[in-house]
């Protein structure tokens, strides 16, 4: 059997799954549409939040990234699992004692106002939108790499399964396909790191194969890589700091309140029963993150000395065009890896001397897809890799996606525009804005826009910057006011918009950029990636002196912090 | 049909409730001879409207609730575990992983430079010990302050 129908069949029973799961998952009520009905496990929450959490970009483009930029590339693996502590200890249990049905929600109420609960939607939908255009954009690449058909059916396929299971099962039957699908991606990416790290080092735990001796050899499999990427000219893998320390702090601090701020996230904490399932349910969340995260690095060295070993198999002797191996071939056909024979020696140079160098395109994206050819395992294993990226992109984009559609239609209709709709109209209501939302982020993912390139990044900064301080502070401060609260959002908000598209143009349009008379990274050198710790700051600052001096908020309100702070008497997330 | 939430507090001898009107958005207090039976509050608000339509002790949570006092200590012991496990937090990540990096790099484990592991491995193990230890010792808390939700 070849490649193309053993992943057929791989991906057509997991798809099979997942729609079975929403056919017996349907919501019958807004409470299950919304929470699942508030009664999911912490442990099956945990996991669900694990695979809602984990995208396409965790999937494909981390390992890619840290292959490539080493030690700099850690930014992402503690910024993306630090956040899950900020969670645990200063938002889930209070926001899970609020009980409450999604994020604008609680800050609507706490800064007793409809317009914070309006400038929150906004900035719920920008994020979750710049977000999902990526999982969808992931969709389409995965169905076109991997089974061969153009991007567009690839697309339409996803959207369909999508649709089935969000619209009709809303966010009871998106947990226990996210769950489904957790189990999917995690072997999928743990099973050829494993055969990997058994190859190279003779250990087939990743995390302890990255650290040990290279199979046969008394040399660190870590200091290999300094010594090959060293002689070729590039930094030095384990001790490469990307631009300066406290770029990479601010880039960490961003990545992690970014997390711990992000609505989709946030509103699996609803799901739990008690309050103390929202805390321990952090702590599996993040265990169930962590084993792909402590094995990413290990699949990013590795795969980086695959691929230089491939290139260069002995000091000085380097690879023939015409010995090239076939996953070398396909790649090239797909156009993110290609070589040029500028020296015409029929052989291949990668150097980072850029003159010098013939490896003139390598997608950091291919690393996680192609390493199981490049380790020659068997064919089950790359089918088992495709049915794994396609899962933690629709995992994701449901999760998103009801994040959008409850802030519509419960934030929006329910709390501001129309209080007297029924519950039956509501959920009707919810399951139009979900198939709405599914339709939207399909046109998107087919036409993408400029700026999509950009934007996962942009979406971290955006929540950092505006709704994790307005949350925390809600918690934490009895004093601070609705005028406080929406300065601050828009404030934060506005400042990192301001330096990201002072750097890549008004909507990621390169010929929109202004004043450019700053220089780049004129903000202590700190990248526009990075900025969103600094909008928080702002935010923080913003909201604090704007509150001083306008009146405190009232003795409900206040009561309302107090009661949020206690577990005892936690409800079910209900309506009213 | 109103929405009453009623706290009722012990201290010593004497009860407390705190009575708040979910309708109306009204705050009232309310305390009892002291006297150990539970009995419905016979001396209510010093603030302002006192409940007239229902007797709060119908629907009063069974479970004790604190008084402000413990409840702000409940808090402070809250904020100061957090304080303690975030020092932790941000000691191996932006310390370990990022500012004493080139220093702890000195320091081999295997093949694992020390900061370079901290960064790519040690702070996230680090991150879920906290989270489950945060989850256990709040638990404690809870039960010694009284405020665990009931099953």
């Amino acid at each position: 059997m070849d490649l193309t129908t053993t992943t057929h069949i791989v991906v057509g029973f997991t798809f099979a799954l997942y729609i079975g799961i929403a056919i017996w998952a349907r919501a019958g009520s807004t409470k299950e549409f919304y929470v699942a009905g508030g009664g999911i496990h912490p442990i099956a929450n945990g996991m669900a939040t694990a695979a809602d959490w984990m995208s396409a970009a965790s999937f494909i483009g981390m390992a890619g990234l840290i292959a490539f930029l080493g030690y700099g590339g850690s930014v992402f693996l503690m910024g993306w699992t630090g956040g899950y502590v900020i969670l645990a200890m200063l938002l889930a249990p209070y926001l899970r004692k609020y009980g409450k049905f999604t994020v604008p929600e609680f800050i609507g109420d706490r800064y007793y106002s409809d317009t914070a609960r309006i400038v929150a939607v906004i900035c719920l939908i920008i994020c979750s939108v710049t977000y999902v255009i990526g999982q969808m954009k992931g969709i389409g690449v995965a169905f076109s790499r991997f089974l061969e058909t153009d991007y567009e059916t690839g697309l339409y396929t996803g959207m369909i399964i999508v649709f089935f299971y969000a619209v009709v099962g809303g966010m009871k039957g998106i947990t226990y396909t996210q769950i489904a699908q957790y189990c999917v991606l995690i072997f999928a990416y743990t099973i050829p790191a494993i055969f990997i790290s058994l190859q190279l080092t003779g250990n087939p735990i990743p995390q302890l194969g990255l650290g040990s001796t290279l199979a046969g050899s008394e040399t660190y499999l870590l200091d290999k890589i300094d010594q090959i990427v060293v002689d070729l000219g590039f930094a030095e893998y384990t001790t490469n700091t990307r631009i300066s320390t406290l770029n990479m702090m601010a880039y960490t601090a961003s990545l992690m309140i970014g997390t711990a701020g992000l609505p989709h996230v946030i509103i699996r904490f609803f799901t739990v029963p008690k309050v103390k399932d929202a805390r321990s349910s952090a702590g599996w969340a993040l265990l169930f993150i962590a084993i792909l995260y402590t094995t990413a690095p290990a699949v990013a060295g590795m795969a980086r000395l695959n691929l230089m070993q491939t290139l260069e198999p002995k000091p000085g002797e380097h690879l023939l065009i015409e010995e090239r191996p076939e996953w070398f071939k396909k790649w090239e056909a797909t156009g993110l890896l290609a070589y040029e024979d500028k020296n015409k020696d029929g052989r291949i140079q990668y150097h980072s001397n850029p003159e010098m160098n013939e490896m003139v395109k390598i997608d950091r994206d291919i690393l996680v897809l192609a390493n199981p050819e490049i380790a020659k395992l068997p064919f089950w294993v790359i089918a088992l890799v495709a049915a794994g990226g396609l899962a933690a992109a629709l995992s994701t984009a449901a999760g998103l996606l009801l994040a959008i559609s409850s802030a519509i239609s419960h934030d929006l209709l329910k709390r501001t525009f129309m209080p007297e709709i029924s519950e039956k109209a509501e959920l009707n209501a919810s399951r139009g804005a979900m198939a709405l939302a599914i339709v939207g982020a399909g046109y998107l993912g087919l036409n993408p826009p400029g700026f999509a390139a950009g934007t996962v990044a942009l979406a971290f900064g955006l929540a950092a910057s505006s709704i994790f301080p307005a949350l925390m502070m809600g918690i934490f401060s009895k004093r601070i006011s609705r005028e406080g609260a929406v300065a601050g959002m828009i404030a934060g908000i506005s400042v990192t918009l301001f330096y990201v598209f002072q750097h890549k143009g008004i909507m990621f349009i390169p010929e929109w950029t202004y004043l450019e008379g700053l220089g780049q990274r004129w903000f202590f050198g700190i990248e526009p990636n990075a900025f969103g710790v600094v909008g928080a700051l702002v935010n923080f600052a913003v909201a604090n002196v704007v509150s001083l001096y306008t009146d405190e908020p009232p003795a409900e309100i206040q009561a309302l912090v107090e009661d949020i702070r206690i577990p005892a008497g936690a409800k079910e997330a209900v309506d009213h | 049909m109103r929405d009453w939430l009623v706290i009722k507090v012990n201290y010593g001898r004497y009860s407390a409730y705190l009575i708040a009107d979910l309708d109306q958005k009204e705050l009232a207090l309310a305390d009892t001879d002291p006297s150990p039976t539970d009995s419905s509050p016979t001396d209510p608000s010093p603030t302002d409207s006192s409940p007239t339509d229902s007797s709060p002790t119908d629907s009063s949570p069974t479970d004790s609730s604190p008084t402000d006092i413990d409840a702000q200590e409940y808090w402070r012991r809250n904020l100061s575990l957090m304080i303690k496990l975030g020092i932790i937090w941000f000691v191996v990540s932006y310390g370990c992983g990022i500012l004493f990096v080139d220093t702890l790099n000195h320091i081999k484990i295997g093949g694992y430079k020390l900061g370079f592991w901290f960064a790519q491995q040690g702070s996230i193990y680090t991150f879920i010990a906290l989270i489950f230890y945060y989850t256990k010792a709040m638990e404690r808390l809870d039960r010694e302050f009284g405020v665990e939700e009931s099953d």
